[in-house]
């Protein structure tokens, strides 16, 4: 059984201006110790959707309409608050996005780890600080002990990070969510905070959804990946499948956007025309057609829903290096063409 | 710290020199004297006694006859009994010029405890109340107790002090007659004035300390402490609060002032004799000495007081640093 | 280069996504910073009826003369206080006496032109009289031309005086601007009330004192120490926002863009400021007012006949008695300034949220 499983999952928010649809469709499965991505950009509702999980959203104006998340055998989203506060830190942790505003400032990086121990444990002062001490020196944090005692904003932006992490991993969780966790740091640590995550996954077999807009970071790290697109994944697949082989018209724009920073000097800079629709008046159909080269009539009337990739076959045949077997799904009713273009450069 | 505490002895200082001059020339600017108001002295009396307060000198001589700390006056020089020393800086308000046979010190000693007392049972009050309503109200907001506690709070601050003491005068003293009005003696006797005096400041606090949570209860940290499984009640003691304390902890500076300056009116209803009774009077009677001992004295504590909240202000926050204070 | 003011981010939700939806949303819709908060002070009707409020007293109370009200210094010797009667019971009579003290030519064209119009008809005690027999109603009404008056001098005064100087002490910076805001530091130490107090007894010229006739009047000195003594904070708070503004991002790009200082002065501080300083003045307003209440309950405010709300709460609340609550001679000017204020703090919330400022503590 999986660890974590979403199945349509929707989360609307009812604004001063009128209901968003943040959340259009998501489903997800996350495995024990599996990295699993979702990429984005702003705006797409990858965050949302992770909040969502923890019921950490603010509700109202949140108002998760549809959708069921299953851990361990239960439906996180039809949890009472009791429930889900035992859950909160102990199964599932949260990693948030920014360090510097994430931690409390007015309590010591060692207070606000012993407070998540005993939030859960039966543990003495003196036997939660040790623990943490132990979690901080795990990620990484030099002269733990000493650590403790530090305020936030004494620390540096990656050791912030890295107590963050240590919080939440101290209670030794089952699946930890990390939201954007480099975004706020610089790429030297961004590596390093990685690295960190690789290597806990493979000592704890711990599952790890990540949330994030890098797609370098996606390459490099991640199990599966899940692409998002105005609220809704519109393709996901194994990392090699999806870089290999995008489905999607979005997937293969933002790679080609990727690639071309590494193109001849004096190359273009590809990038995907226009904007994301307005949330508050989505557009009939798929929501990525108006910039869509790919797009056809049918493909403003209606949505197109998630399926399994035809044309794997097809592309193998043609010389591609593709998996057939492999877990994807993608929702577009062009992919076909697109994956057709899997093997033109960039 | 050493430095903050000696950069606020020299504030102290200027700033108390500043208010005993500033006395000193409105005090002797007025037109008539102090003994203008009585009825019609006798000349040669009226004369013995301005010589006998110094009136006669002129004006700078007066003034640094106020000042201190060296007295003066040639009589004491000349070992008739009297102090070398004298004047506010060596601790002397000197004698009343209105009631002749006491001294202002003495007049404060029997004053100004009881002025301390009902101001800070009127401050802890204010603080109590206006930071429970201020939490009530911050646990559910739009809620009806959340309603409740803001059109309380609303009403503290638009009605005069004096209008609001009237109003618990007539509840609890005419018409149930449960507490006294007047006077001054036993604790219970405190009770009204001490509310009545604190209102208008809890109403503030409350405002204060519900806006400060429902913006704390937003920030990211909040997030995460309910990331980490915290209960909703722990969050707003544990983490919230602390947080938003600091507009709080910094409008007490001007909260102890407001309580002095209220205290002259809560003092004339209830009748109390504290400091601020014989404060009017003796600015309306030029009685200088005084006028410009009460001045002073309350000059010292709300200073002393604001040096406090400086820092209890950095005790809370410590990413502030005393040295960095203005 | 025109500037687009931040949307305004419900303060419940912090999320990056939606922070950035409502960004683009504004794109699509450019609106100047001044329409936008005219907008959204008139989202809340609470707001509005403030301001309709507001306005309306300020026309009762410049209208006040011609109004068919008793006269509110006409004394009735050895007269109790009478309680309200319905306006259905006694709705008038014809005993109006014109007696009013000294009244500007204005006034006094309204008063003449009032009896020229009602003749000597005039209300009746709907909020009752008072020990003198003068009529509540009458002195509440009149009693607002002079709480607003006050407030609104001191209010000009505060901002006349602090606006400048806070301005000053931002925009020049360095030494100047150590200087000012010691004085100012010194000052706010002090405790005020203390000052107030000498200032105005030293205009009460005793009894006995040979004629020596003050160079302003007891009022308008009132005016100038209550307004003197509320420009502390305007000045700090005008300081920080010049200093805020200057070393903001928008300026520094405008300067880069090569817009001159008058320019910018113009089109990104002034309007800056001016949202604060608005505010900050409705927000000074009802405490100018409460002051004078509280001064006029020591007897230092107007003098009789004359009246403001605070004379008449102080005078209704010296009449207070176990014997006979005469409610209605403290509840009639108590209502009158507690709807005001609210009215005015009201306002000042809407008129803050409109121009985007936080709300701070007085420090």
């Amino acid at each position: 059984m999986s660890l974590l499983e979403v199945k349509n999952l929707r989360v609307r928010f009812d604004t001063r201006r009128g209901p968003v649809q943040a959340v259009e469709h998501v489903s997800l499965r996350v495995e024990r110790g599996e990295l699993v991505a979702l990429v984005g950009e702003s705006g797409s509702g990858k965050s949302v959707s992770a909040l969502a999980l923890l019921a950490l959203l603010p509700r109202p104006p949140a108002v998760i309409e549809t959708g069921e998340a299953w851990f361990e055998g239960r439906n996180l989203l039809t949890l009472g608050e009791r429930e889900l506060r035992r859950v909160r830190g102990a199964q599932i942790a949260l990693v948030p996005q920014d360090p510097n505003t994430a931690l409390h400032p007015l309590y010591t990086i060692g207070d606000q780890i012993v407070e998540a121990l005993q939030l859960h444990r039966e543990l003495s002062r003196a036997a939660a600080r040790d623990v943490a001490a132990q979690a901080l020196s795990e990620v990484g944090v030099p002269a733990a002990r000493e650590r403790l005692d530090a305020y936030p904003h004494e620390l540096s932006g990656g050791l912030r990070q890295r107590a963050m992490i240590a919080m939440a991993i101290a209670l030794e969780p089952k699946l930890l969510i990390a939201d954007e966790p480099t975004t706020a740091l610089d790429v030297t640590v961004q590596a390093q905070i990685l690295e960190l995550l690789t290597r806990l996954r493979r000592e704890r077999d711990l599952g790890v959804l990540l949330i994030t807009h890098d797609l370098g970071l996606v390459a490099q790290y991640a199990d599966r990946v899940g692409v998002m697109y105005c609220g809704a994944i519109v393709e996901s697949a194994p990392t090699r499948e999806l870089f290999r082989a995008p489905a999607h018209p979005y997937t293969r724009g933002l790679l080609a956007s990727a690639k071309s920073l590494d193109g001849p000097h004096g190359a273009k800079l590809e990038s995907i025309g226009g904007l994301p629709p307005d949330p508050l008046a989505p557009p009939p159909g798929c929501a990525f057609a108006p910039r869509c080269a790919f797009a056809v009539e049918a493909c403003t009337h209606a949505r197109p829903p998630s399926l399994p990739p035809s044309g794997l076959r097809a592309l193998a045949s043609s010389g591609v290096e593709v998996d057939i077997a492999a877990e994807r799904r993608v929702a577009c009713f062009e992919h076909e063409r697109v994956l057709a273009r899997a093997g033109d450069p960039a | 710290m050493l430095r903050f505490l000696a950069r606020r002895a020299a504030w102290f200082a200027l700033t108390t020199w500043v208010v005993i001059t500033l006395a000193f020339v409105l005090l002797r600017a007025a037109p008539g004297g102090p003994f203008s108001n009585e009825r019609k002295l006798h000349p040669s009396v009226e004369a013995a006694l301005r010589e006998q307060y110094h009136l006669d000198w002129p004006l700078w001589k007066q003034y640094l006859q106020t000042l201190g700390p060296l007295n003066l006056d040639e009589r004491g020089w000349l070992g008739d009994g009297a102090e070398p020393f004298g004047g506010l800086l060596a601790g002397d308000f000197g004698p009343s010029m209105q009631h002749r046979d006491v001294s202002v010190n003495d007049v404060l000693a029997s004053s100004l405890p009881i002025s301390i007392t009902l101001g800070s049972l009127a401050l802890a009050l204010a603080l109590v109340l206006g930071l429970s309503a201020g939490v009530a109200s911050a646990h559910s907001p739009g809620s009806k107790l959340d309603q409740l506690v803001r059109a309380l709070a609303t009403s503290g601050l638009v009605l005069p002090n004096f209008v609001l003491a009237s109003l618990l005068v007539l509840v609890f003293a005419f018409w149930i007659p449960v507490l006294p009005v007047a006077g001054f003696g036993t604790p219970r006797h405190l009770v009204l004035p001490s509310i009545a005096l604190a209102l208008p400041f809890a109403a503030y606090i409350a405002r204060l300390s519900r806006a400060g949570l429902l913006e704390t209860l937003s920030k990211d940290y909040i997030r995460t402490a309910r990331a980490k499984g915290a209960s909703r009640a722990r969050i707003l003691w544990r983490h919230a609060l602390r947080g938003a304390l600091a507009p709080v902890v910094s409008y007490l500076g001007p909260a102890a002032a407001g309580v002095l300056t209220g205290s002259l009116v809560i003092e004339r209803i209830f009748a109390i004799p504290g400091a601020g009774t014989h404060f009017i009077a003796s600015a309306l009677n030029r009685d200088y000495t005084l006028a410009m001992g009460v001045t002073v004295v309350y000059a010292v504590l709300v200073f002393g007081f604001n040096t406090l909240v400086d820092v209890a202000y950095t005790l809370l926050d410590p990413r502030l640093d005393l040295e960095q204070e203005a | 280069m025109s500037e687009r003011a931040a949307p305004t981010r419900p303060s419940w939700f912090r999320d990056a996504d939606y922070e950035l939806a409502a960004v683009q949303i504004e794109r699509l819709r450019p609106e100047s910073p001044w329409r936008k908060a005219r907008e959204r002070l008139g989202r809340r009707a609470s707001v509005r009826w403030s301001l309709r409020f507001l306005v309306f007293l300020a026309l009762l109370s410049f209208l006040a003369p011609l109004l068919p009200l008793p006269s509110p210094a006409a004394i009735t010797v050895a007269a109790e206080p009478a309680p309200p009667v319905a306006p259905w019971s006694a709705f008038g009579d014809h005993k109006f006496v014109a007696e009013y003290w000294e009244l500007n030519p204005l006034d006094r064209a309204l008063v003449s032109l009032r009896t020229s119009l009602f003749g000597k008809w005039r209300t009746g005690p709907w909020l009752g009289t008072d020990a003198l027999g003068r009529d509540v109603l009458a002195r509440v009404v009149w009693g607002s031309r002079t709480s607003l008056l006050v407030a609104l001098c001191a209010a000009l005064t505060s901002l006349v005086i602090g606006a400048t100087w806070g301005a000053l002490a931002g925009l020049v910076g360095g030494r100047l601007d150590n200087l000012l805001m010691r004085i100012v530091d010194v000052l706010f130490a002090v405790p005020t009330i203390f000052i107030v107090i000498f200032t105005l007894s030293f205009l009460d010229t005793p009894k006995n004192a040979v004629g020596q006739a003050p160079l302003l009047s007891r009022e308008q000195v009132f005016f100038l120490v209550v307004g003197a003594v509320s420009w502390l904070s305007m000045a700090r708070v005008v300081r920080g926002q010049v200093l805020e503004l200057k070393r903001s991002a928008f300026v520094e790009a405008a300067r880069i863009a090569g817009a001159s200082t008058p320019w910018i002065l113009r089109v990104h501080v002034l309007p800056n400021v001016l949202g604060l300083v608005i505010v900050n003045l409705t927000l000074t307003l009802p405490s100018v007012i409460l002051y004078e209440a509280f001064l006029s309950f020591l007897g230092l405010g107007v003098e009789p006949p004359k009246v403001s709300w605070g004379l008449r709460a102080a005078e209704g609340a010296e009449a207070l008695n176990p014997l006979e609550s005469y409610v209605w001679l403290i509840a009639a000017p108590a209502v009158a300034m507690a709807l005001t204020l609210f009215a005015l703090q009201t306002l000042g919330d809407g008129l803050r949220d409109a121009f985007g400022v936080e709300e701070r503590s007085e420090r």
